[in-house]
Protein backbone atom coordinates (compact mmCIF):
# COMPACT_ATOMS: atom_id res chain seq x y z
CA UNK A 1 0.00 0.00 0.00
CA UNK A 2 2.89 2.49 -0.74
CA UNK A 3 1.33 4.58 -3.04
CA UNK A 4 -1.83 4.83 -1.31
CA UNK A 5 -0.02 6.07 1.80
CA UNK A 6 2.00 8.51 -0.19
CA UNK A 7 -1.18 9.39 -1.92
CA UNK A 8 -2.55 10.32 1.45
CA UNK A 9 0.10 12.14 2.75
CA UNK A 10 0.70 14.19 -0.23
CA UNK A 11 -2.99 15.03 -0.40
CA UNK A 12 -3.36 16.11 3.20
CA UNK A 13 -0.21 18.20 3.54
CA UNK A 14 -0.04 19.90 0.09
CA UNK A 15 -3.71 20.79 -0.17
CA UNK A 16 -3.25 21.95 3.87
CA UNK A 17 -0.51 24.30 2.93
CA UNK A 18 -2.47 26.42 -0.07
CA UNK A 19 -4.04 28.38 2.43
CA UNK A 20 -5.11 31.91 1.28
CA UNK A 21 -7.62 34.04 -0.53
CA UNK A 22 -7.04 32.27 -3.61
CA UNK A 23 -3.19 34.36 -3.57
CA UNK A 24 -2.03 31.29 -5.62
CA UNK A 25 1.32 32.59 -5.92
CA UNK A 26 3.48 33.97 -2.76
CA UNK A 27 4.69 37.10 -4.20
CA UNK A 28 8.28 38.12 -4.27
CA UNK A 29 10.17 37.51 -0.73
CA UNK A 30 7.04 36.07 0.65
CA UNK A 31 6.71 32.49 2.02
CA UNK A 32 4.69 30.15 3.74
CA UNK A 33 6.90 27.79 5.54
CA UNK A 34 4.97 24.85 8.12
CA UNK A 35 6.41 21.82 10.43
CA UNK A 36 3.89 19.23 10.41
CA UNK A 37 3.21 15.62 11.77
CA UNK A 38 0.37 13.82 10.06
CA UNK A 39 -0.65 10.19 11.30
CA UNK A 40 -2.73 7.50 10.02
CA UNK A 41 -3.46 4.26 11.48
CA UNK A 42 -6.06 1.72 9.30
CA UNK A 43 -7.46 -1.37 9.93
CA UNK A 44 -9.27 -1.20 7.18
CA UNK A 45 -8.81 -1.12 2.95
CA UNK A 46 -10.91 -0.16 0.09
CA UNK A 47 -10.72 -3.29 -2.44
CA UNK A 48 -10.31 -3.07 -5.85
CA UNK A 49 -14.21 -3.63 -5.62
CA UNK A 50 -14.42 -0.26 -3.97
CA UNK A 51 -15.98 -2.46 -0.89
CA UNK A 52 -13.90 -2.22 2.27
CA UNK A 53 -12.44 -5.40 3.59
CA UNK A 54 -10.01 -5.43 7.08
CA UNK A 55 -6.54 -5.66 7.44
CA UNK A 56 -4.12 -5.65 10.28
CA UNK A 57 -3.84 -2.58 12.07
CA UNK A 58 -1.14 -0.77 9.96
CA UNK A 59 -0.24 2.71 10.65
CA UNK A 60 2.46 5.66 9.41
CA UNK A 61 3.69 8.65 11.16
CA UNK A 62 4.98 11.55 9.38
CA UNK A 63 6.83 14.68 9.99
CA UNK A 64 7.77 16.99 7.39
CA UNK A 65 8.73 20.28 6.32
CA UNK A 66 6.78 22.68 4.02
CA UNK A 67 8.14 25.76 2.09
CA UNK A 68 6.51 28.16 -0.31
CA UNK A 69 8.51 31.06 -1.40
CA UNK A 70 8.52 33.55 -3.87
CA UNK A 71 10.94 34.00 -6.13
CA UNK A 72 9.06 36.49 -8.37
CA UNK A 73 5.47 37.92 -8.09
CA UNK A 74 4.76 34.75 -10.74
CA UNK A 75 6.90 32.45 -9.85
CA UNK A 76 7.38 30.18 -6.38
CA UNK A 77 9.66 27.70 -5.42
CA UNK A 78 7.91 24.89 -2.87
CA UNK A 79 9.49 21.99 -1.47
CA UNK A 80 7.94 19.39 0.70
CA UNK A 81 10.32 17.39 3.03
CA UNK A 82 9.30 14.39 5.04
CA UNK A 83 12.37 14.21 7.35
CA UNK A 84 10.91 11.41 9.54
CA UNK A 85 8.17 8.84 8.53
CA UNK A 86 7.51 5.79 10.25
CA UNK A 87 5.68 2.99 8.81
CA UNK A 88 4.58 -0.01 11.38
CA UNK A 89 2.18 -3.02 11.98
CA UNK A 90 0.86 -4.10 14.98
CA UNK A 91 1.66 -7.39 16.71
CA UNK A 92 -0.68 -10.17 16.02
CA UNK A 93 -2.14 -11.62 19.01
CA UNK A 94 -4.46 -15.19 19.11
CA UNK A 95 -7.45 -14.61 21.12
CA UNK A 96 -7.50 -18.25 22.06
CA UNK A 97 -3.60 -18.91 23.89
CA UNK A 98 -2.74 -15.11 24.04
CA UNK A 99 0.15 -16.07 22.03
CA UNK A 100 1.85 -13.74 19.33
CA UNK A 101 0.62 -15.44 16.23
CA UNK A 102 2.98 -12.88 14.27
CA UNK A 103 5.20 -9.84 15.64
CA UNK A 104 4.65 -6.27 14.13
CA UNK A 105 7.30 -4.18 12.50
CA UNK A 106 8.45 -0.53 12.76
CA UNK A 107 10.55 1.46 10.05
CA UNK A 108 11.84 4.65 9.87
CA UNK A 109 13.23 6.61 7.43
CA UNK A 110 13.02 9.79 5.94
CA UNK A 111 10.12 9.88 3.15
CA UNK A 112 9.56 10.99 -0.35
CA UNK A 113 10.54 14.32 -1.08
CA UNK A 114 8.91 16.96 -3.45
CA UNK A 115 9.92 20.03 -5.16
CA UNK A 116 7.48 22.10 -7.10
CA UNK A 117 7.27 25.17 -8.39
CA UNK A 118 4.05 27.47 -9.07
CA UNK A 119 3.99 29.86 -11.76
CA UNK A 120 1.09 32.74 -11.95
CA UNK A 121 -0.81 32.47 -15.26
CA UNK A 122 -3.93 35.33 -14.42
CA UNK A 123 -4.86 37.31 -11.71
CA UNK A 124 -7.94 39.83 -11.35
CA UNK A 125 -9.80 41.21 -8.36
CA UNK A 126 -12.19 37.99 -9.09
CA UNK A 127 -9.60 35.65 -10.55
CA UNK A 128 -6.89 33.88 -10.20
CA UNK A 129 -5.02 31.22 -12.47
CA UNK A 130 -2.00 29.63 -11.92
CA UNK A 131 0.32 26.11 -12.77
CA UNK A 132 2.40 24.16 -10.89
CA UNK A 133 4.92 21.01 -11.94
CA UNK A 134 5.49 19.27 -8.67
CA UNK A 135 8.31 16.55 -9.11
CA UNK A 136 7.81 13.95 -6.61
CA UNK A 137 11.23 12.40 -5.64
CA UNK A 138 11.97 8.70 -4.66
CA UNK A 139 13.82 9.37 -1.58
CA UNK A 140 12.29 7.27 0.47
CA UNK A 141 12.25 3.10 1.26
CA UNK A 142 10.57 1.54 -0.96
CA UNK A 143 11.46 -1.98 0.26
CA UNK A 144 11.68 -1.57 4.20
CA UNK A 145 10.81 -3.93 6.77
CA UNK A 146 10.73 -8.22 6.35
CA UNK A 147 8.25 -8.23 3.82
CA UNK A 148 9.11 -4.99 1.75
CA UNK A 149 5.63 -3.62 2.68
CA UNK A 150 6.62 -1.27 4.80
CA UNK A 151 7.57 1.77 2.68
CA UNK A 152 8.31 5.32 3.03
CA UNK A 153 8.22 6.32 -0.38
CA UNK A 154 6.97 4.55 -3.70
CA UNK A 155 10.60 4.28 -5.66
CA UNK A 156 9.78 6.13 -8.67
CA UNK A 157 9.82 9.22 -10.08
CA UNK A 158 6.25 10.82 -10.45
CA UNK A 159 5.73 14.38 -12.73
CA UNK A 160 2.53 16.23 -11.38
CA UNK A 161 1.21 19.01 -13.47
CA UNK A 162 -1.60 21.08 -12.38
CA UNK A 163 -3.55 23.85 -12.92
CA UNK A 164 -5.11 26.23 -10.25
CA UNK A 165 -7.97 28.34 -10.42
CA UNK A 166 -9.40 30.50 -7.25
CA UNK A 167 -11.79 33.34 -6.75
CA UNK A 168 -12.32 35.14 -3.69
CA UNK A 169 -16.02 35.98 -2.22
CA UNK A 170 -17.46 37.35 0.57
CA UNK A 171 -20.40 35.59 2.62
CA UNK A 172 -21.68 37.28 5.89
CA UNK A 173 -19.09 40.10 5.43
CA UNK A 174 -16.34 37.56 6.11
CA UNK A 175 -14.01 36.58 3.19
CA UNK A 176 -14.36 33.55 1.38
CA UNK A 177 -12.84 31.87 -1.53
CA UNK A 178 -13.27 28.68 -3.52
CA UNK A 179 -10.94 27.01 -5.50
CA UNK A 180 -10.26 24.33 -7.54
CA UNK A 181 -7.72 22.22 -9.69
CA UNK A 182 -7.13 19.30 -12.13
CA UNK A 183 -3.88 17.51 -12.63
CA UNK A 184 -2.24 14.87 -14.33
CA UNK A 185 0.56 12.70 -12.46
CA UNK A 186 2.91 10.99 -14.95
CA UNK A 187 4.28 7.93 -12.89
CA UNK A 188 7.13 5.71 -13.88
CA UNK A 189 8.78 2.27 -13.05
CA UNK A 190 5.25 0.79 -14.31
CA UNK A 191 2.86 2.14 -11.99
CA UNK A 192 -0.22 4.25 -13.67
CA UNK A 193 -0.75 7.62 -14.72
CA UNK A 194 -3.13 9.47 -12.45
CA UNK A 195 -5.97 12.12 -13.14
CA UNK A 196 -6.65 14.38 -9.62
CA UNK A 197 -9.06 16.56 -9.13
CA UNK A 198 -10.26 18.99 -6.19
CA UNK A 199 -12.21 21.71 -4.64
CA UNK A 200 -11.57 23.64 -1.86
CA UNK A 201 -13.57 26.59 0.11
CA UNK A 202 -12.14 28.68 3.23
CA UNK A 203 -13.57 31.16 5.35
CA UNK A 204 -11.73 33.92 7.55
CA UNK A 205 -13.32 34.54 10.62
CA UNK A 206 -12.95 36.45 13.95
CA UNK A 207 -10.72 39.69 12.42
CA UNK A 208 -8.85 37.18 10.40
CA UNK A 209 -8.00 34.72 12.96
CA UNK A 210 -9.08 31.94 11.93
CA UNK A 211 -9.64 29.73 8.96
CA UNK A 212 -12.05 27.17 8.41
CA UNK A 213 -11.48 25.11 5.14
CA UNK A 214 -13.73 22.50 3.68
CA UNK A 215 -12.10 20.34 0.84
CA UNK A 216 -12.52 17.46 -1.33
CA UNK A 217 -9.90 15.42 -3.60
CA UNK A 218 -10.28 13.23 -6.51
CA UNK A 219 -7.87 11.06 -7.34
CA UNK A 220 -8.75 8.55 -10.66
CA UNK A 221 -6.34 6.04 -12.14
CA UNK A 222 -5.24 6.06 -15.91
CA UNK A 223 -5.33 2.53 -15.78
CA UNK A 224 -2.47 2.45 -18.04
CA UNK A 225 0.49 1.23 -16.06
CA UNK A 226 1.33 -2.51 -16.24
CA UNK A 227 2.51 -2.90 -12.41
CA UNK A 228 0.51 -5.60 -11.05
CA UNK A 229 0.23 -8.82 -8.85
CA UNK A 230 0.39 -10.97 -11.82
CA UNK A 231 4.00 -9.53 -12.94
CA UNK A 232 5.22 -8.92 -9.74
CA UNK A 233 5.36 -12.80 -8.59
CA UNK A 234 3.97 -11.70 -5.30
CA UNK A 235 5.49 -8.44 -4.34
CA UNK A 236 4.39 -6.17 -2.38
CA UNK A 237 2.80 -2.63 -4.09
CA UNK A 238 -0.23 -1.06 -4.68
CA UNK A 239 -1.09 -0.15 -8.48
CA UNK A 240 -4.28 1.87 -9.84
CA UNK A 241 -5.15 3.16 -6.48
CA UNK A 242 -8.49 5.55 -6.40
CA UNK A 243 -9.99 7.78 -3.75
CA UNK A 244 -12.25 10.75 -2.94
CA UNK A 245 -11.43 12.24 0.21
CA UNK A 246 -13.34 14.72 2.13
CA UNK A 247 -11.77 16.93 4.87
CA UNK A 248 -11.68 19.90 7.00
CA UNK A 249 -8.88 22.36 8.46
CA UNK A 250 -9.08 24.90 11.32
CA UNK A 251 -5.63 27.23 10.78
CA UNK A 252 -5.17 30.05 13.55
CA UNK A 253 -3.07 32.75 13.27
CA UNK A 254 -1.09 33.39 16.90
CA UNK A 255 0.14 36.58 15.47
CA UNK A 256 0.09 37.85 11.74
CA UNK A 257 2.35 35.41 11.01
CA UNK A 258 2.68 32.94 13.25
CA UNK A 259 -0.28 30.18 13.57
CA UNK A 260 -1.38 26.25 13.55
CA UNK A 261 -3.28 23.99 12.51
CA UNK A 262 -5.68 21.08 12.50
CA UNK A 263 -6.53 19.11 9.68
CA UNK A 264 -8.87 15.65 9.21
CA UNK A 265 -9.37 14.09 6.08
CA UNK A 266 -11.58 11.00 5.50
CA UNK A 267 -11.96 8.88 2.12
CA UNK A 268 -15.50 7.94 1.37
CA UNK A 269 -14.35 5.85 -1.73
CA UNK A 270 -11.50 4.12 -2.94
CA UNK A 271 -10.00 0.96 -4.50
CA UNK A 272 -6.59 -0.43 -3.29
CA UNK A 273 -6.15 2.58 -0.22
CA UNK A 274 -6.64 2.42 2.98
CA UNK A 275 -10.05 3.19 4.22
CA UNK A 276 -9.75 5.31 7.48
CA UNK A 277 -9.80 8.84 8.23
CA UNK A 278 -5.95 10.60 8.96
CA UNK A 279 -4.80 13.51 11.21
CA UNK A 280 -2.14 16.15 10.71
CA UNK A 281 -1.48 19.16 12.75
CA UNK A 282 1.61 21.73 12.10
CA UNK A 283 2.66 25.18 13.10
CA UNK A 284 3.45 27.64 10.46
CA UNK A 285 4.86 30.62 9.43
CA UNK A 286 3.08 33.02 7.30
CA UNK A 287 5.09 36.09 5.49
CA UNK A 288 3.19 38.10 3.59
CA UNK B 1 24.02 21.69 17.26
CA UNK B 2 24.77 18.07 16.55
CA UNK B 3 23.56 17.37 20.22
CA UNK B 4 20.28 18.66 19.97
CA UNK B 5 19.54 17.22 16.41
CA UNK B 6 20.53 14.11 18.01
CA UNK B 7 18.13 13.97 20.62
CA UNK B 8 15.16 15.24 18.53
CA UNK B 9 15.55 12.23 16.23
CA UNK B 10 15.98 9.84 19.18
CA UNK B 11 12.76 11.89 20.96
CA UNK B 12 10.46 11.14 17.62
CA UNK B 13 11.76 7.89 16.80
CA UNK B 14 10.55 6.96 20.32
CA UNK B 15 7.56 8.81 20.18
CA UNK B 16 6.85 6.97 16.94
CA UNK B 17 7.86 3.41 18.20
CA UNK B 18 5.43 3.20 20.29
CA UNK B 19 2.40 3.73 17.66
CA UNK B 20 3.08 0.01 17.85
CA UNK B 21 -0.27 -2.06 19.42
CA UNK B 22 -1.77 -5.65 19.46
CA UNK B 23 -4.78 -6.96 17.06
CA UNK B 24 -6.23 -9.70 18.69
CA UNK B 25 -7.22 -12.78 16.04
CA UNK B 26 -9.77 -14.92 16.81
CA UNK B 27 -8.31 -18.16 15.68
CA UNK B 28 -10.53 -20.96 17.65
CA UNK B 29 -11.40 -23.84 15.48
CA UNK B 30 -13.22 -26.81 16.88
CA UNK B 31 -10.75 -29.47 18.76
CA UNK B 32 -10.45 -32.64 16.11
CA UNK B 33 -8.89 -35.93 15.62
CA UNK B 34 -7.76 -36.89 12.32
CA UNK B 35 -7.04 -40.18 10.47
CA UNK B 36 -3.74 -39.49 7.96
CA UNK B 37 -4.14 -42.36 6.19
CA UNK B 38 -6.90 -43.99 5.67
CA UNK B 39 -7.58 -47.11 2.80
CA UNK B 40 -10.92 -47.99 1.73
CA UNK B 41 -9.77 -51.92 1.13
CA UNK B 42 -7.73 -54.21 2.85
CA UNK B 43 -6.93 -58.03 2.00
CA UNK B 44 -7.61 -60.17 4.38
CA UNK B 45 -4.49 -61.14 6.70
CA UNK B 46 -2.91 -58.44 5.62
CA UNK B 47 -2.26 -55.77 7.97
CA UNK B 48 -2.28 -51.85 7.81
CA UNK B 49 -0.57 -49.00 10.24
CA UNK B 50 -2.84 -46.16 10.74
CA UNK B 51 -1.88 -42.68 11.75
CA UNK B 52 -3.88 -40.44 13.26
CA UNK B 53 -2.90 -37.07 14.36
CA UNK B 54 -4.70 -34.56 17.28
CA UNK B 55 -5.55 -31.12 16.45
CA UNK B 56 -5.94 -28.65 19.19
CA UNK B 57 -8.25 -25.31 19.56
CA UNK B 58 -6.35 -23.57 17.45
CA UNK B 59 -5.51 -25.81 15.16
CA UNK B 60 -2.00 -26.80 16.51
CA UNK B 61 -0.83 -30.87 16.11
CA UNK B 62 -0.62 -31.66 19.54
CA UNK B 63 0.75 -35.21 21.26
CA UNK B 64 -2.21 -36.99 22.92
CA UNK B 65 -2.67 -40.24 23.60
CA UNK B 66 -4.96 -42.10 20.51
CA UNK B 67 -7.27 -45.02 21.34
CA UNK B 68 -8.49 -47.55 18.38
CA UNK B 69 -11.95 -49.31 17.77
CA UNK B 70 -13.06 -51.53 15.08
CA UNK B 71 -16.88 -51.75 15.00
CA UNK B 72 -16.56 -55.11 13.70
CA UNK B 73 -13.96 -57.35 15.03
CA UNK B 74 -15.20 -60.23 13.34
CA UNK B 75 -14.17 -58.39 10.18
CA UNK B 76 -10.58 -56.72 11.08
CA UNK B 77 -9.23 -55.97 14.27
CA UNK B 78 -7.50 -53.21 14.84
CA UNK B 79 -4.43 -53.02 18.34
CA UNK B 80 -3.35 -50.20 20.52
CA UNK B 81 -0.99 -48.57 18.30
CA UNK B 82 -3.44 -48.67 14.97
CA UNK B 83 -2.08 -51.44 13.90
CA UNK B 84 -5.13 -53.16 11.82
CA UNK B 85 -5.56 -56.47 10.52
CA UNK B 86 -7.87 -58.08 8.25
CA UNK B 87 -9.61 -61.73 9.17
CA UNK B 88 -12.76 -62.05 6.83
CA UNK B 89 -14.34 -60.33 4.27
CA UNK B 90 -17.09 -57.64 5.10
CA UNK B 91 -17.50 -54.06 5.89
CA UNK B 92 -16.33 -52.11 9.39
CA UNK B 93 -15.35 -48.85 10.78
CA UNK B 94 -12.25 -48.05 12.39
CA UNK B 95 -12.19 -45.08 15.18
CA UNK B 96 -9.36 -43.16 16.27
CA UNK B 97 -10.85 -41.12 19.90
CA UNK B 98 -9.18 -39.33 22.03
CA UNK B 99 -10.05 -37.63 25.35
CA UNK B 100 -9.92 -33.72 26.36
CA UNK B 101 -11.22 -32.12 29.17
CA UNK B 102 -13.76 -34.92 29.70
CA UNK B 103 -15.18 -34.74 26.08
CA UNK B 104 -14.30 -37.78 23.68
CA UNK B 105 -13.30 -36.30 19.92
CA UNK B 106 -13.08 -39.08 17.48
CA UNK B 107 -12.83 -39.79 13.97
CA UNK B 108 -13.90 -42.84 11.68
CA UNK B 109 -12.99 -43.83 8.22
CA UNK B 110 -14.88 -47.55 6.82
CA UNK B 111 -12.81 -50.23 6.20
CA UNK B 112 -13.32 -53.02 3.85
CA UNK B 113 -11.45 -56.35 4.57
CA UNK B 114 -11.46 -58.44 0.71
CA UNK B 115 -10.61 -61.13 -0.65
CA UNK B 116 -8.75 -59.97 -4.08
CA UNK B 117 -5.40 -58.73 -3.76
CA UNK B 118 -5.32 -56.65 -6.35
CA UNK B 119 -8.05 -53.78 -4.84
CA UNK B 120 -6.52 -50.57 -5.16
CA UNK B 121 -6.91 -47.66 -2.56
CA UNK B 122 -7.24 -44.58 -4.38
CA UNK B 123 -6.60 -41.25 -2.61
CA UNK B 124 -7.41 -37.58 -3.47
CA UNK B 125 -9.39 -35.27 -2.17
CA UNK B 126 -11.41 -31.95 -3.39
CA UNK B 127 -12.40 -28.24 -2.75
CA UNK B 128 -13.84 -25.41 -4.04
CA UNK B 129 -11.82 -21.99 -3.56
CA UNK B 130 -14.24 -19.53 -2.43
CA UNK B 131 -13.89 -15.89 -1.75
CA UNK B 132 -14.49 -14.45 1.84
CA UNK B 133 -13.25 -11.29 1.17
CA UNK B 134 -14.62 -8.50 -1.25
CA UNK B 135 -11.20 -9.76 -3.81
CA UNK B 136 -12.22 -12.21 -6.41
CA UNK B 137 -11.23 -15.80 -6.08
CA UNK B 138 -13.04 -18.93 -6.99
CA UNK B 139 -12.15 -21.88 -8.24
CA UNK B 140 -12.14 -25.79 -7.85
CA UNK B 141 -9.13 -28.34 -7.16
CA UNK B 142 -7.96 -32.06 -6.50
CA UNK B 143 -5.43 -32.92 -3.90
CA UNK B 144 -3.86 -36.25 -4.36
CA UNK B 145 -1.43 -38.56 -3.97
CA UNK B 146 1.74 -38.67 -6.22
CA UNK B 147 2.16 -42.72 -6.48
CA UNK B 148 5.39 -43.90 -4.93
CA UNK B 149 6.27 -41.11 -3.17
CA UNK B 150 5.23 -38.88 0.16
CA UNK B 151 4.40 -36.10 -1.88
CA UNK B 152 1.08 -34.57 -3.09
CA UNK B 153 -0.23 -32.94 -6.01
CA UNK B 154 -2.14 -30.13 -6.00
CA UNK B 155 -4.09 -29.67 -9.12
CA UNK B 156 -6.42 -25.64 -9.58
CA UNK B 157 -8.72 -26.49 -12.37
CA UNK B 158 -9.03 -23.83 -15.52
CA UNK B 159 -12.04 -22.40 -13.63
CA UNK B 160 -9.96 -20.51 -10.85
CA UNK B 161 -9.69 -16.96 -11.34
CA UNK B 162 -8.20 -14.76 -8.47
CA UNK B 163 -7.60 -10.63 -8.79
CA UNK B 164 -4.80 -9.42 -9.52
CA UNK B 165 -5.35 -6.35 -7.78
CA UNK B 166 -4.49 -7.43 -4.37
CA UNK B 167 -0.67 -7.19 -3.32
CA UNK B 168 0.80 -9.87 -1.78
CA UNK B 169 -1.07 -12.94 -1.90
CA UNK B 170 -0.16 -16.15 -0.88
CA UNK B 171 -1.38 -19.91 -0.38
CA UNK B 172 -1.00 -22.09 2.72
CA UNK B 173 -2.66 -25.77 3.54
CA UNK B 174 -3.50 -25.17 7.09
CA UNK B 175 -5.79 -26.50 10.00
CA UNK B 176 -7.13 -23.69 10.94
CA UNK B 177 -8.99 -21.00 8.46
CA UNK B 178 -8.36 -18.08 10.62
CA UNK B 179 -4.79 -18.03 11.04
CA UNK B 180 -1.76 -19.11 9.12
CA UNK B 181 0.07 -20.16 12.22
CA UNK B 182 1.37 -23.84 11.73
CA UNK B 183 0.16 -23.60 8.63
CA UNK B 184 2.55 -25.15 5.42
CA UNK B 185 3.42 -22.17 2.95
CA UNK B 186 2.83 -23.22 -0.71
CA UNK B 187 4.61 -19.50 -1.53
CA UNK B 188 3.38 -16.53 -3.31
CA UNK B 189 0.57 -16.87 -5.60
CA UNK B 190 2.03 -16.31 -9.30
CA UNK B 191 -1.11 -17.59 -11.44
CA UNK B 192 -3.79 -15.79 -11.06
CA UNK B 193 -6.28 -17.40 -13.76
CA UNK B 194 -6.64 -21.48 -14.94
CA UNK B 195 -5.21 -24.26 -14.65
CA UNK B 196 -1.78 -24.63 -12.56
CA UNK B 197 -0.15 -27.11 -10.07
CA UNK B 198 1.87 -27.31 -6.66
CA UNK B 199 3.89 -29.96 -5.72
CA UNK B 200 3.57 -30.40 -2.29
CA UNK B 201 6.78 -32.45 -0.20
CA UNK B 202 7.18 -34.62 2.58
CA UNK B 203 2.77 -34.01 3.26
CA UNK B 204 0.11 -37.25 3.52
CA UNK B 205 -3.28 -36.51 2.03
CA UNK B 206 -5.04 -36.09 5.62
CA UNK B 207 -2.10 -33.71 7.60
CA UNK B 208 -4.35 -30.51 6.38
CA UNK B 209 -7.85 -29.81 6.19
CA UNK B 210 -8.19 -26.25 4.82
CA UNK B 211 -6.50 -24.47 1.67
CA UNK B 212 -6.07 -20.72 2.61
CA UNK B 213 -5.26 -17.83 0.71
CA UNK B 214 -3.82 -15.09 2.75
CA UNK B 215 -2.50 -11.30 2.07
CA UNK B 216 0.48 -10.90 3.69
CA UNK B 217 0.63 -7.32 4.33
CA UNK B 218 -2.26 -7.37 5.71
CA UNK B 219 -2.28 -10.21 7.30
CA UNK B 220 -5.57 -11.51 6.45
CA UNK B 221 -7.74 -13.89 5.12
CA UNK B 222 -8.73 -13.89 1.50
CA UNK B 223 -10.68 -16.71 0.89
CA UNK B 224 -10.14 -20.75 0.90
CA UNK B 225 -11.24 -24.09 0.20
CA UNK B 226 -12.27 -27.28 2.47
CA UNK B 227 -10.21 -30.13 1.67
CA UNK B 228 -12.87 -32.80 1.24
Amino acid sequence: MKTSIKSLVIFTLLMSFFIGNAQWTKGKGNGYYKLSFWYLESDKHFTDTGKTDPNVTRGQVNASFYGAYGITNKLDAIVYFPFFSSTYENDVISGTTGETISSGETVNSIGDIDIAVRLKLLKTKRLALSTSLVFGLPTGNSQGGSDGSFQTGDGEFNQLLKVNLGTPFKLLNAPFYAKTYVGFNNRTNGFSDEFRTGLEIGGNFFNRKIWLIARSQIVESMQNGSLNAQNSQGSIFANNIEYTNIGGEIAYYITKKLGVSLNYTHPISGRIIYANASISGGIFFDVK
Amino acid sequence: MTKFYTTVFIVITFLFSSCKGEDILDDEVPREVRILNPIENLTESSTHQYNASYFNNIGQQESITISWQSSNESVATINTSGLVTGVMAGQTEIKAIVMVNNTTIEDSTPLNIVMDSNTSNSSSKTGTIATTSSYELSGTFTLSTIENTNNLLLSIDANYKASTSLPGLYVYLTNNPNSVANALSLGAVQVFSGAHNYVIENVGINDYSYLLYWCEPFSVKVGGADIE
